[in-house]
């Protein structure tokens, strides 16, 4: 059965992409269904010699390349959508080798073909088109202004797209992608790779190759690809489940000012960018003999810079010790709470340090800066230097391990590291260095790739806690910030790459002033307030659209106000963390030539569809959802509501049909409820799929219109804190395992939180607050209550605290237990079923740790703020947004909105 | 196994349609507007009022033609929900330092005469400024004339440097007179470095430097000709700065730009400032100005290139050479006509390191060398 359930996965997912089979020697064939296959070759290059000749023979069951110097072992693994041509080559010889392994394929090509070699896509013509290298664009501030390279080059016909490629962090600092035509119906695409290999040493070596169907979308066609063959290499490191990367950032909101927890939580704000924790740039660590010094740009000041959670670091009188001892008292404090990650701007350093004590380790590209007047800590002239593998590598790394020894911190965020920047000094030199390549000036190491390893290490540092790495621009992190202006002119043209290359890890938008009014409605002044607002809110749907679209959540500064953003954030949270997706295969052939938002997250089973219809008219569309595209299956859809949802589904030809109007300006989500491994005989399946929905249990179901029998598996969707149980015709069945489907048959899919067992009207209806508004319930611990407890109960007092500030209720302080006081009983490692229970006038909230406790309170409190909702106005910063709060008052700063993700009317 | 499982061949039969959108996203849109004209024989400007009323066009007659690099002032309409303005920010207008200002705002005519106009606007650039200027063509020269006041509306003291930047049209390069020594500005550090006056032309990205003279000046090159923002002496005093920005590339942007010291105002207080735009035409670099007289050394020539009629000049140039001898020497400039040039026989050449001249009793002034 195991075998057969495998066979039907296999027709599933490789049903029309290409396979590699070598032939003789170092040269194999690309076999495509239905045409000829492509012929394609492993070459080797070396520097000053050029191509070299290669013997090949068989060892261990693996392909061997070799000639005098070198031995190469190569196996071929039959990946989704690509192949894997991997192994180890090993320099034989007594000498430095400077060589470029690369793959080679010929391929069709016409007029209309496109050709990608990572950056840009480009027309593909009768010249040659070559990517040489990471250097690309500059197209963003001085710290991260590079994209990096998807590395791929491929060429994409209309209706068949040819790729080669490598892996999407492999420690390399130079690959290449060529284009190179050789008559009018062929060309060869190449992707090479420059390594530098020490006598003796070994390096594993990975090349992907393929070729997959067109139907959608352009170069997506080769990221999916590439999302589909390695999806390890996509996701965040840490893991999905990681809380701090599964919310938006504070943006400063916490880091600088006193944090107010409520304000964060209620943001879903999970992390904060806890900026320049140090006194001297390239001393993140503080060490006692590089502590008093003179900094360059101007003497010691309290700013910006200095500020952490109110409370700032005054270096004109602060000791080491006492900064020590301040920096540790904020993170014990606060650090796990909002998520303080802790801030390194890796490739600086303060200039006389720099020279001083790190001279092995200054950077030394002349395409890109290598001084700054001030920058990080305000105070500091800066020196680019290269992190890795010299001295100031050398102390960054004890830095890393001395902070993390020393503060209780969830994670590192990572500012500046930049692929393009090359470094050819001392540490270039150092065999220990990985990922160094060659070119015509001499072995260099790339800096995006010195800090990749930097970003390996932190992964390894603590592996009972992992810490996150939160990078600003590229890199192996495992959540990015977008430090772009959605409003700005360069977004559009920076996020596509930048998103391919994210893979399925969150993205935050870090922007400088939310929506940029100066230049968005730059004539404000002049408007009344009903004309401000209604500029304002095309760029709130535009935002929240955005979102979507780039799988990215924005910060204060682009929901402050936006209440309809603020109102979806759960669902675009969930979206994310499912994990965003490039190729959105789904035509909609009534839209001619109007465009939609549309965005696609997760695969198979586990797909949501967005569409926003930016058009003042709804629009009614027919969705036709190619299966293949979503990774293979048949799914069944319906609108993702939190209440309840109905749709008709129609499979055939592969592809699911389903028909919807998209009301104007609101987001809409169709989720997969099922994936079906197969179909009945005649390839032809209806199903009408509803859901209903509450806090505790959430029951999909799918009535079938097969009219025979036919066997295939069931695959329900997985969804974050529910466990789910499968039934057919109300019998329990085994996820992914082949059944029997009768005609008619009806699935059903029944989840049960993990947190309530109660209905939400249950949670929200317990008596928190009085007839007049006041709190009404006592916090009850047990007599031995721990810390845990405590600081929980502290939460929930908190809570109060914040809507009696914000007039939500009409008090903050709680009545003691006493007869007739309702109870909220808290209880940490005692024992019981983790989650929250209502029974009567008294809720229980329990939980085996403290950080699930957390997670727990959090889950009641979102269900409290149904009761009790705050919407916050237009946040205020830098220049334009106080004054506008100035013209028409802050609290008039909400834009207009309505709930979208409930069908029931009494729901809404 | 090197099987491969395939789908039913009316699959593939229906994968050619590809689902690119036909709506294409980020289309610019010209913004059309107003264009006012200023002319005189020698020379024409444009205005863009509805642009913060900047000078987007300086032309002369052949061979010289445009001199400012074009002023591009679009919409790109990116979705039907977000559509944004696209500025280059070029031509001649005022910022305010660490102010953003929107080149986009409009300015109102309020005064125009065939050689003259005034506009004013609340809000300009989208700040909390009253701005009223007035340019004016000065007949029978190479010269233009503007005279901005600001006023503070934003009700509290503001500091505010006025800043204004020159691009000249591609290819050009600036033409900057450095002060040598390292000096410290405030808000921007230590800056400069030159061991002697220097004429700064080239280096990519930020440069901050520390003015040597009052005017700084773009180069057309390959076009003989040098155009020259010029400020009323002692403008710049200790805190003024001069500022270029490029993208590295020579045949591409580098700016020329002036920022000049804090203004402190009150609210509702005003503040003017001065400045001319001259003209030089027949000069490859710009050494100097005397008077409304561009100079350019080169060569063992001067070349003396005349913005406006001038009376003739004695002048005695200071000079030191390689070996640190200093020298000195007298030239009789002639009268000049706008518009004509002067080349004159000088007693030196490259060996000059610094050079200095003097007229009348005004205190000697450097020579900026590349």
């Amino acid at each position: 059965m195991k075998h057969f359930v495998l066979l039907s996965l296999c027709l599933a997912l490789f049903p029309l992409s290409g396979q590699v089979n070598f032939t003789s020697q170092n040269k194999f064939v690309l076999n495509i269904p239905g045409q000829t296959g492509c012929h394609g070759s492993i070459f080797v290059i070396e520097k000053d010699k050029g191509l070299l000749e290669l013997r090949t023979g068989n060892a261990n069951g693996k392909l061997v390349i070799s000639n005098q110097d070198f031995s190469w072992e190569i196996s071929i693994e039959h990946l989704p959508r690509l192949d894997c041509i991997t192994g180890v080559i090993r320099n034989t010889s007594n000498r430095q080798l400077l060589l470029e392994p690369g793959i080679r394929l010929l391929v069709p090509r016409k007029n209309g073909d496109f050709y990608w070699p990572g950056f840009d896509v480009f027309d593909a013509g009768n010249t040659p088109l070559r990517r040489l290298g990471f250097k690309g664009r500059t197209s963003k501030h001085v710290a991260g202004g590079l994209c990096q390279p998807f590395p791929t080059s491929a060429l994409i016909s209309d209706s068949r797209v040819y790729i080669l490629g490598g892996r999407m962090y492999e420690l390399t600092s130079y690959t290449a992608s060529e284009y190179l035509p050789e008559n009018d119906s062929s060309a060869a695409l190449q992707f090479s790779q420059r390594i530098v290999l020490e006598p003796g040493e070994e390096l594993t070596l990975t090349f992907f190759c393929g070729s997959v169907p067109r139907r959608f979308d352009r170069e997506q066609n080769v990221v999916e690809a590439f999302y589909e063959a390695m999806p390890a290499d996509f996701r965040p490191f840490v893991g999905e489940n990681n809380p701090y990367i599964r919310g938006i950032h504070s943006q400063y909101t916490a880091w600088a000012n006193r944090p107010d927890y409520e304000a964060e939580r209620r943001r879903y704000a999970t992390l904060d960018w806890a900026y320049a924790p140090f006194k001297r740039d390239g001393d993140c660590y503080g060490r006692p003999d590089l502590w008093e010094y003179t900094p360059l740009y101007r003497p010691f000041a309290v700013t910006f810079c200095q500020y952490a959670v109110g409370e700032n670091f005054d270096y004109r009188v602060l000791t080491c010790e006492e900064f020590h001892a301040r920096r540790k008292s904020i993170f014990q404090r606060f650090g796990r709470k909002f998520g303080f990650s802790f801030y390194i701007c890796s490739a600086w350093c303060e200039k006389q340090l720099a020279e001083s004590r790190y001279a092995d380790s200054l950077a030394d590209d002349p395409s890109v800066p290598l001084e700054l007047a001030t920058w990080c800590t305000g105070h500091d002239s800066e020196r680019r230097v290269f992190p890795l593998a010299n001295n100031f590598g050398r102390a960054l790394m004890q830095d890393i391990i001395d902070v993390v020894n020393e503060l209780d911190m969830p994670g590192f965020a990572f500012d500046c590291g930049t692929p393009g920047v090359h470094h050819y000094g001392p540490a270039a030199g150092n065999p220990e260095l990985k990922g160094r390549s060659w070119d015509d000036k001499g072995i260099f190491c790339d800096e995006l790739c010195a800090l990749n390893q930097i970003f390996d290490f932190i992964h390894h540092l603590r592996p009972d806690d992992p810490l996150y790495v939160w990078k600003n621009g590229e890199g192996k992190a495992d959540i990015r910030m977008i430090e772009t202006d959605l409003f700005g002119p360069i977004f559009s043209s920076w996020m596509p790459l930048t998103r391919y290359n994210a893979g399925q890890r969150p993205c935050v938008l870090h922007v400088k002033e939310g929506y940029l009014f100066a230049s968005t409605i730059p004539h404000w002044r002049t408007l009344t307030r009903a004309q401000f607002i209604r500029e304002w809110h095309k760029l709130g749907d535009h935002l929240l659209f955005s979102d979507f679209e780039y799988g990215m959540s924005n910060s204060i500064y682009g929901y402050g106000g936006n209440l309809q953003a603020q109102y979806t954030l759960p669902e675009l949270l969930e979206c994310i963390n499912l994990g965003w997706r490039a190729l959105i295969p789904v035509a909609t052939p009534e839209i001619g030539d109007r465009m939609l938002y549309r965005a696609r997250y997760g695969r198979m089973a586990d797909t949501i569809l967005f569409y926003g219809n930016p058009y003042e008219t709804d629009i009614p569309l027919t969705f036709i959802i190619d299966n293949y595209g979503l990774g293979g299956g048949y799914q069944l859809f319906l609108p993702k509501m939190r209440d309840a949802a109905q749709m008709n589904n129609t499979i055939a030809n592969g592809d699911t049909t389903i028909t919807y109007t998209l009301p104007s300006r609101k987001p809409v989500l169709f989720e997969a409820a099922f994936s079906l491994s197969a179909l009945p005989a005649d390839g032809r399946l209806s199903a009408e799929v509803t859901s209903e929905k509450d806090i505790h249990r959430m029951i999909y179901s799918a009535k079938l219109g097969n009219t025979a029998s036919f066997r295939a598996a069931i695959t329900p969707r997985n969804i974050y804190n529910f466990n789910v149980t499968l039934k057919l015709n109300g019998k329990l069945i085994e996820a992914g395992e082949i059944v029997e489907i009768p005609a008619g048959a009806e699935i059903t899919a029944e989840y049960r939180s993990v947190y309530f067992v109660n209905p939400a009207s249950e949670i929200v209806s317990f008596p928190f607050t009085d007839n007049r508004n006041r709190p009404s319930f006592a916090i009850v611990l047990p007599d031995d209550a721990s810390d845990d407890e405590k600081a929980i109960a502290d939460y929930v007092r908190d809570y109060f605290r914040f809507t009696n500030q914000h007039r939500i209720t009409a008090g903050k302080d709680l009545p003691a237990a006493a007869a007739g006081v309702p109870q909220l009983h808290i209880r940490i490692g005692r024992g019981g079923s983790n989650g929250i229970v209502r029974n009567g006038n008294t809720l229980t909230l329990t939980a085996e740790n403290f950080r699930q406790a957390v997670q727990t309170y959090i889950a009641l409190a979102r269900i409290m703020d149904r009761r009790f909702p705050y919407y916050p106005p237009m946040a205020q910063h830098f220049q334009t947004t106080p004054a506008i709060a100035r013209k028409f008052g802050i609290e008039n700063l909400r834009l207009p909105w309505s709930r979208c993700f409930e069908t029931r009317p009494e729901a809404r | 196994m090197k099987i491969r499982f395939f789908h039913c061949a009316a699959f593939m039969a229906t994968i050619c349609a590809t689902t690119l959108s036909a709506y294409e996203r980020g289309v610019e849109h010209p913004r059309r507007q107003e264009i006012i004209l200023l002319a005189s024989p020698r020379l024409a400007i444009e205005i863009m009022p509805e642009s913060a009323g900047r000078i987007s066009s300086i032309k002369l007659p052949a061979p010289y033609g445009e001199l400012l690099a074009p002023s591009r002032v679009s919409e790109i309409e990116e979705t039907p929900l977000f559509r944004y303005p696209k500025d280059n920010m070029n031509g001649i207008f005022e910022l305010f330092w660490e102010n953003r200002i929107n080149g986009s705002n409009p300015m109102r005519v309020v005064a125009q005469t065939q050689n003259s106009l005034t506009m004013e606007c609340r809000f300009y650039g989208n700040i909390l400024l009253d701005l009223t200027r007035q340019i004016t063509l000065v007949p029978d020269a190479l010269e233009i004339r503007v005279q901005s006041t600001f006023t503070n509306r934003s009700g509290k003291v503001w500091k505010l440097r006025p800043w204004i930047h020159l691009v000249g049209t591609a290819p050009s390069s600036p033409q900057i007179p450095q002060q040598p020594g390292t000096h410290r500005r405030p808000g921007f550090g230590i800056v400069g470095n030159a061991p002697a006056p220097k004429l700064f032309t080239f280096n990519k990205n930020n440069n901050f430097l520390p003015p040597g003279a009052n005017w700084l000046g773009v180069k057309l090159n390959g076009k003989k000709i040098v155009w020259a923002l010029t400020l009323p002496e002692k403008t710049l005093q200790n805190d003024g700065i001069f500022y270029s920005w490029g993208d590295g590339n020579r045949g591409g942007i580098q700016t020329s730009e002036v920022i000049w010291p804090e203004f402190q105002l009150p609210n509702d207080g005003s503040a003017t400032i001065n400045y001319s735009i001259l003209i030089f035409p027949g000069l490859e670099q710009l050494n100097g100005i005397i008077g409304k007289t561009g100079i350019e050394i080169k060569d063992g020539k001067l070349t003396a290139s005349f913005a406006a009629d001038e009376a003739e000049r004695i002048i005695t140039f200071f000079y030191k050479t390689a070996d640190g001898s200093e020298n000195s020497a007298t030239v009789k400039l002639p009268s000049g006509k706008a518009g004509s040039i002067q080349v004159l026989s000088v007693p030196w050449n490259d060996r000059i390191i610094e050079a200095a001249w003097q007229i009348g009793q005004s205190p000697k002034q450097p020579l900026f060398l590349p």
